[in-house]
């Protein structure tokens, strides 16, 4: 029941963030997001879920302009709340970077990872409270 | 760090890939050369470190920058360190030459007085730590920063999910904190609700490993569910979008599910059941009843906590009015705008409705229209949902409608889901048909619309009902007649029609002569398949009608020069066998059908998901009985049916008496036989005991090569168990009393993946009222094993009492690697695994005991070993030694004996055991051994082990 993996990808397969919550060698990294991206991406975004069954696990995704979140979670583990989760994580980028945009997540992938240690840790939620993050966040990038 | 912002704007702006790499490849010159500098700063090294990083997220690999990274990790800034550790953990993985270095900072900064500090420390844990030496070496500081009463909410969130990680690399963390249980609980009930949502995550974790540590956390979650839900007790920061921390709430949702994994075999207690009722209606009550002007936020947050009530109402609680209220709330979903939730519900329902009976069938039955829309869903997904719910819904009162709504369908549904369909109409026509007109008038509706695409088996089917059912056989000729007469058909349709015609055409009022002449019309419009089954159905017609006989003749002798083997060789097989001048073996061939007799519908293989949703809930529930092989029940007398409501009206109708009786008769003689070899079996047992001789020979057949593995570790506690070409299997023992805890870890040697991996642990016992042994598992194998990784099984053998050799438990291990793969092999787990080292005794206590030990009857055990190949006494004394026994000096007056004692905790009681191995210096093959035993019988057994043992390394 937790997060096996977390990337960021554009539309054009480009990865932006890769999270792995699981040991993975980095060959089969570059494999999964080459593969997620094509199940992605020939989904249709008006008509179908945001679910979808990948390698016995399942995908929670959403798109944000052009940038795709994806979580990769257990089959039997309740959907819905991941992909909420992933909102409320876009929601925390927004606040954190005064909205946001492909370009901020780009020069800035080093806070991005700040935010999810903040958020998330081994796979499991850590603190689902947009206030508690931000005010964490605040607080660090106001130390040296 | 403007440095940063150039270079990944530099890499932006590359036009081509070639421009992209060759910047790349200068800046990481330009790195290298800057790592030289004798005082680079930190920010230098930060801002370096960070290009590095920009280039491995774009897919280069990084062959240098480890050092820096250590280097900033080690930095007393906060922004350097943070940078260094994210470094570390992201291309860190595969180097292992710096371990000590980097422990080292680790255990700096977990002691550190600045929480920061410490925050980075557990953050990098949580996402590096791979193996159980990550867990060996923080456990204890991970554990004390939870623990300790001066750590903030901040650093004990942290610190629990850090220990979640250690936990899931190393399951035996848990037996080595005994008191982590019973530390992490309260915290479920933590104000802060961070540490109450991190705690949840890892008693859930804990609880799948061992359930029996987490029973007292019922309490507790329930406790703060109560709190969140009914009393709507929660910070203003962590209400989302107007509800109250809804994934905390979702999240004890699921660690009920695992603490109580089976009502019926462990209930709640009356308080606790009271309270889950209560926090379940009024979830699903607060969610169907909010406001409709909501955000979408809003709105996904209500169905989640909906979904997750749903589920839990399910699993704790099966009574009809809890899940008709959760069916009701479900079905109000669908009509949801959103695809999502319209998935969801559907697929919650068909859970629910796979597992309950009656009026939650009703509730959903009532919005039957609404989910047969969903047919027409624009997502695939949901239209196969729906149409695996329908199935599940369906009913002897409802079928008639839902066969006639499907068969509409049908017509219209895309292509690729058109076989399911028909399966499924056909599967629920036969299951709950009340009137076998009906039955047959669908059956040939379905095969009329769909009889391109549907599976052989359908048909099939069709045929064996038809055949075992008198009442039918003159309507399915008829309708089968009117459907070729019609013009448009499927061939499957003039298969059916020849086999029913050729078998059962004389029912019918039309003249023989017509039939024939219908039929063969298709004849040369069809394929080699249907061909052959016109071929065959002219022969049965050549036997009722000598009118026919001519023409019939003459197309035998015409297809005799058929291109196709298949035609030719049945018209020459037929066209000998009607000239022969004696007809006996004509009409020997051209018998009436027999009844069929097989139970099952192949159709039920077919099933999917539909069927796999079902059986997921057979194990655990009442209901089992409720199983898709309802579809043909034998009215067998040893197995009264049960009283099933959704089943009631189903008489089974279709299959004719005679045919009852058959299947029953052939079930009973099933039964009979099983228990006749049941009873060989344990025949067979006892002559084997007692010859009591432990051949190896009469064990049941194991994997080749298992010897090896199984003798080593009879006498050494660790080392290669099994191995071959595609795995390994690593052998860990630990000694705990009764209690013999073992590891086996699985790696993966072959260049592929191995999936699927199960491995079971199975007893032979031949007493299992009251076993010498318990198994219990803590952790099974993961399933897929990627090349070159491995993956544990830990399990424990506790021993109550004596037990042969050869009731040790065997593993049965199964994968698939490019092939499937079993194995089984036998556990050493002998009873004699579990001795420990005698106390040494003196010269005098030792003969006082062996003399008082004689004296029980059974306790002493003598027997003369002639060993293949001489052996030494020095090594001889080693294999004692490593079995376990205490190897006593100056005792016997010849220096060349051995004489040993060594202790056995069994759990039933303990057994002392005095050993004298009397050696030969003329014939090192020839050995004595004089064993004596405190409990009657153990040492016949003992001597047993060490015989099997010395003979084979």
């Amino acid at each position: 029941m937790s997060i096996h993996f977390l990337i960021a990808l554009n539309r054009q397969g480009k990865l932006r963030i890769s999270k792995w919550y699981t040991s993975v060698p980095d060959k089969q990294k570059k494999q999964t997001i080459l593969k997620v991206h094509r199940l992605i991406s020939s989904r249709d975004h008006q008509k179908q879920s945001n679910f979808v069954n990948f390698e016995n696990q399942k995908l929670v995704y959403r798109r944000y302009n052009g940038l795709f979140f994806v979580m990769a979670v257990d089959v039997q583990d309740n959907e819905l709340s991941y992909l909420e989760m992933v909102h409320l994580m876009v929601e925390v980028l927004d606040s954190y970077f005064n909205n946001v945009c492909e370009l901020d997540i780009i020069f800035n992938f080093y806070k991005v990872y700040q935010v999810l240690d903040e958020m998330f840790l081994s796979g499991e939620f850590q603190e689902t409270s947009k206030q508690v993050v931000l005010d964490r966040l605040h607080y660090l990038d106001n130390l040296e | 760090m403007k440095g940063l912002v150039q270079f990944i704007t530099d890499i932006r702006n590359s036009k081509e890939q070639e421009q992209e790499d060759r910047r790349v490849q200068s800046e990481l010159v330009h790195i290298q050369k800057q790592f030289q500098q004798p005082n680079l700063s930190g920010y230098h090294r930060k801002k370096y470190i960070c290009k590095l990083l920009y280039i491995y997220l774009m897919g280069h690999e990084l062959t240098f920058g480890l050092s820096e990274a250590m280097a900033l990790a080690g930095s007393k800034v906060y922004s350097e360190k943070s940078i260094g550790y994210l470094a570390l953990s992201l291309f860190y993985q595969t180097r292992t030459e710096a371990v000590d270095a980097i422990f080292e900072t680790i255990h700096n900064d977990l002691a550190h007085q600045k929480e920061d500090f410490v925050c980075l420390a557990l953050q990098f844990l949580s996402s590096a730590a791979d193996s159980d030496m990550y867990s060996r070496a923080f456990e204890d500081e991970v554990f004390n920063l939870i623990r300790s009463p001066v750590s903030s909410s901040l650093v004990r969130k942290k610190a629990v999910l850090t220990l979640l990680q250690l936990l899931k690399i190393d399951p035996l963390l848990v037996t080595r904190h005994s008191g982590l249980v019973s530390r992490v609980a309260p915290l479920i009930n933590d104000s802060d609700f961070g540490v109450s949502i991190a705690a949840v995550s890892l008693i859930q974790y804990i609880a799948k490993l061992d359930l029996d540590l987490c029973t007292s956390c019922t309490t507790l979650a329930l406790e703060k569910l109560h709190k969140i839900v009914v009393d709507a007790e929660c910070p203003a920061s962590h209400m989302y979008h107007g509800i109250p921390a809804p994934w905390l709430t979702v999240k004890l949702f699921q660690l009920l599910e695992t603490l109580v994994p089976n009502v019926d075999a462990m209930p709640l207690d009356q308080a606790n059941m009271h309270t889950v009722k209560t926090v379940i209606q009024r979830a699903i009550s607060t969610a169907i009843s909010q406001a409709p002007l909501m955000s979408a936020e809003a709105r996904h947050t209500r169905d989640f906590v909906l979904l997750g009530a749903v589920s839990l109402a399910a699993h704790v609680d099966p009574s009809p009015d809890q899940s008709t209220i959760a069916a009701d709330a479900l079905c109000q979903l669908l009509q949801s705008a959103e695809t999502n939730t319209r998935y969801l519900s559907l697929a919650a329902l068909a859970k629910l409705a796979a597992r309950n009976d009656g009026p939650v069938l009703v509730t959903i039955n009532k919005h039957i229209e609404q989910i047969f829309s969903l047919l027409r869903d624009k997502d695939v997904s949901v239209r196969r949902l729906s149409l695996d719910l329908i199935y599940i819904i369906c009913n002897s009162d409802t079928v008639e409608q839902m066969c006639r709504q499907l068969l509409d369908y049908l017509s219209v549904t895309d292509f690729a889901m058109k076989s399911e369909v028909a399966v499924k109409i056909a599967v629920l026509a036969e299951k709950y048909a009340t009137n076998a007109t009906w039955y047959v008038t669908t059956m040939m509706k379905l095969i009329s619309v769909a009889g391109n695409y549907l599976d052989e088996e359908v048909r099939q089917r069709l045929i064996q009902i038809v055949v075992n059912n008198d009442s039918i056989q003159a309507p399915a000729c008829r309708l089968s007649y009117s459907a070729l007469k019609s013009g448009t058909y499927p061939e499957s349709m003039v298969k059916l029609a020849a086999f029913l015609l050729g078998e059962f055409g004389i029912q019918l009022d039309v003249p023989l002569v017509q039939q024939f002449e219908l039929l063969y019309n298709c004849y040369f419009q069809t394929t080699v398949m249907a061909r052959c089954v016109l071929l065959s159905s002219f022969l049965k017609f050549y036997v009722h009608e000598p009118q026919l006989r001519p023409r019939i003749l003459e197309l035998y002798e015409q297809e005799s020069n058929s291109f196709s083997a298949e035609i030719q060789q049945r018209c020459l097989e037929y066209a000998k066998l009607v000239t022969l001048p004696d007809s006996s073996l004509l009409n020997l061939v051209v018998v009436d059908m027999p009844p069929f007799q097989s139970k099952i519908s192949p159709l039920v293989s077919r099933l999917g998901n539909v069927q796999q949703l079902q059986q997921s809930f057979q194990l655990s529930l009442p209901y089992a009985a409720r199983s898709t092989s309802s579809l043909e029940r034998p009215k067998s007398p040893k197995k009264p049916a049960p009283p099933r409501p959704r089943s009631r009206k189903n008489t089974n109708s279709l299959m004719s008496p005679s045919l009852n009786t058959a299947a029953a008769s052939i079930s009973r003689t099933d039964t009979d036989d099983s228990s006749r070899s049941m009873s060989h079996f344990s025949d067979s047992h006892f002559s084997y005991n007692s010859t009591a001789n432990p051949s190896v020979d009469h064990l049941p057949a194991f994997s080749p090569n298992w010897k090896e593995g199984y003798y080593r570790l009879l006498h050494y506690d660790q080392g290669i168990f099994y191995e071959d070409s595609l795995f390994k299997i690593l052998f860990r023992l630990r000694r705990n009393h009764a209690q013999l805890h073992y590891e086996l870890s699985y790696s993966n040697k072959s260049p592929g993946t191995i999936t699927g991996l199960t491995s079971e642990v199975a007893a032979n016992l031949i007493n299992t009222e009251d076993p010498g042994y318990v198994v219990k598992i803590i952790k099974h194998p993961e399933s897929t094993i990627t090349a070159n990784s491995k993956s544990v099984q830990i399990f424990d053998v506790t021993v109550r009492k004596p037990y042969l050799d050869r009731e040790v438990p065997s593993i049965n291990i199964s994968f698939v690697c490019g092939t499937l793969c079993q194995y089984k092999l036998r556990l050493p787990a002998v009873v004699g695994k579990i001795m420990v080292r005698g106390t040494p005794l003196s010269k005098e206590s030792f003969f006082t005991r062996w003399s008082q030990v004689s004296s029980l009857p059974g306790g002493e055990c003598q027997k003369v070993i002639r060993l293949s190949s001489p052996m030494q006494t020095v090594i001889l004394s080693r294999t004692m030694q490593l079995f376990g026994f205490n190897l006593l000096k100056n005792i016997d007056y010849n220096m060349h004996n051995i004489v040993c004692t060594g202790i056995l905790s069994m759990a039933a009681g303990g057994a002392g055991c005095l050993m004298r191995i009397e050696t030969n210096p003329q014939d090192a093959r020839v050995l004595r051994i004089t064993l004596r035993c405190t409990v009657s019988g153990l040492a016949d057994i003992l001597v047993g082990t060490l015989t099997d043992l010395l003979d084979n390394i």
